[in-house]
């Protein structure tokens, strides 16, 4: 346990159990979802679904952390498996360098709790609808420019559609930087803490202001 | 004429003000508060007034506290 020293005692002994113990999903592994993985492999978790179709592009190199010049052009899928294994060599995951889609059970089987990092409103409203299927807890994560929000869709609260209504797109010319990233992983973390630690659904939608270092909570109906 | 505060969210700041404080006219809707900050309505998530969901026909009152959010989707 020396590894979780610092861990403790912010993080209890069984606390810290119960993290090792749990199967993580997530579902792109871009901008939100290196950082969400590196939080969660040194928090201690070591069973992953890792999901994402894409390989690295130049243009991921502003905020992607699995991104370097070394790994452009390879599976984001992979990559974010070898980075777990470089930081916790006991780390297991299985890999989906495919597209998800809500007739892919398979890709969430046997998880705990699943993780939103994907890039577009149309593929989470899919992964939404999937975690319906199978009755799993959804941490939501988005970003543009200098904004991010959370949340938690879960199986008596989904809330994705109530956020996106029927607009499919946003405003893609404000990109996305890489302290919105790291800032709003950071928070998705959370959130899977306190749902898996104590229970705590957070039906709130929190919007985070990266530019302005405002946070704002706002109640979903 | 009504006073009426607007809120917006996440990438409505970006070339706005976080917040307005309006002088209106009796009988302005949502949607004329959208065309007067130059939001396009097929950009705007959610719609407030006061913290209720409401449709861009609704007609503001004085006091209303109206806050816009759009779609935000990147990762």
């Amino acid at each position: 346990m020396e590894r979780y020293a610092r861990n403790f005692n912010s993080i209890s002994r069984e606390e810290q159990e119960k993290i090792m113990n749990l199967k993580v999903a997530i579902v792109g592994l871009g901008g939100l979802g290196g950082y969400v993985l590196e939080n969660l492999v040194r928090l201690g978790v070591k069973s992953f679904n890792l999901i994402d179709r894409d390989v690295f592009e130049e243009s991921n190199l502003n905020r992607q952390i699995l991104s370097t010049e070394k790994t452009l052009g390879l599976k984001k899928a992979e990559e974010a498996y070898r980075r777990a294994k470089e930081i916790d060599s006991s780390v297991q995951a299985k890999v989906f360098s495919a597209e998800l889609d809500d007739n892919r059970e398979d890709m969430l089987e046997g998880v705990d709790i699943v993780v939103d990092c994907l890039d577009s409103i149309a593929g989470r409203l899919k992964l939404e609808t999937l975690c319906h299927k199978l009755n799993l807890t959804l941490v939501h994560g988005a970003i543009r420019g200098y904004y991010g929000q959370v949340t938690v869709s879960s199986p008596q609260n989904r809330c994705l559609r109530m956020i996106y209504k029927d607009l499919r797109k946003d405003n893609e010319s404000l990109g996305n930087l890489p302290m919105t990233c790291m800032v709003t992983a950071s928070f998705q973390v959370n959130l899977l803490l306190k749902a898996i630690l104590y229970n705590e659904i957070v039906r709130d939608l929190i919007l985070i202001d990266v530019k302005n270092m405002e946070i704002e909570r706002l109640k979903i109906q | 004429m009504i006073s009426v505060e607007v809120r917006l969210f996440a990438t409505f700041r970006e070339g706005r003000q976080n917040k307005y404080f309006l002088e209106l006219d009796d009988g302005t809707t949502v949607l004329d508060v959208l065309n007067l900050l130059n939001i396009n309505p097929e950009e705007a998530s959610i719609i407030l007034i006061n913290g209720k969901n409401v449709d861009v026909t609704k007609v503001l009152s004085n006091g209303d506290v109206l806050s816009l959010f759009p779609p935000v989707g990147g990762g």
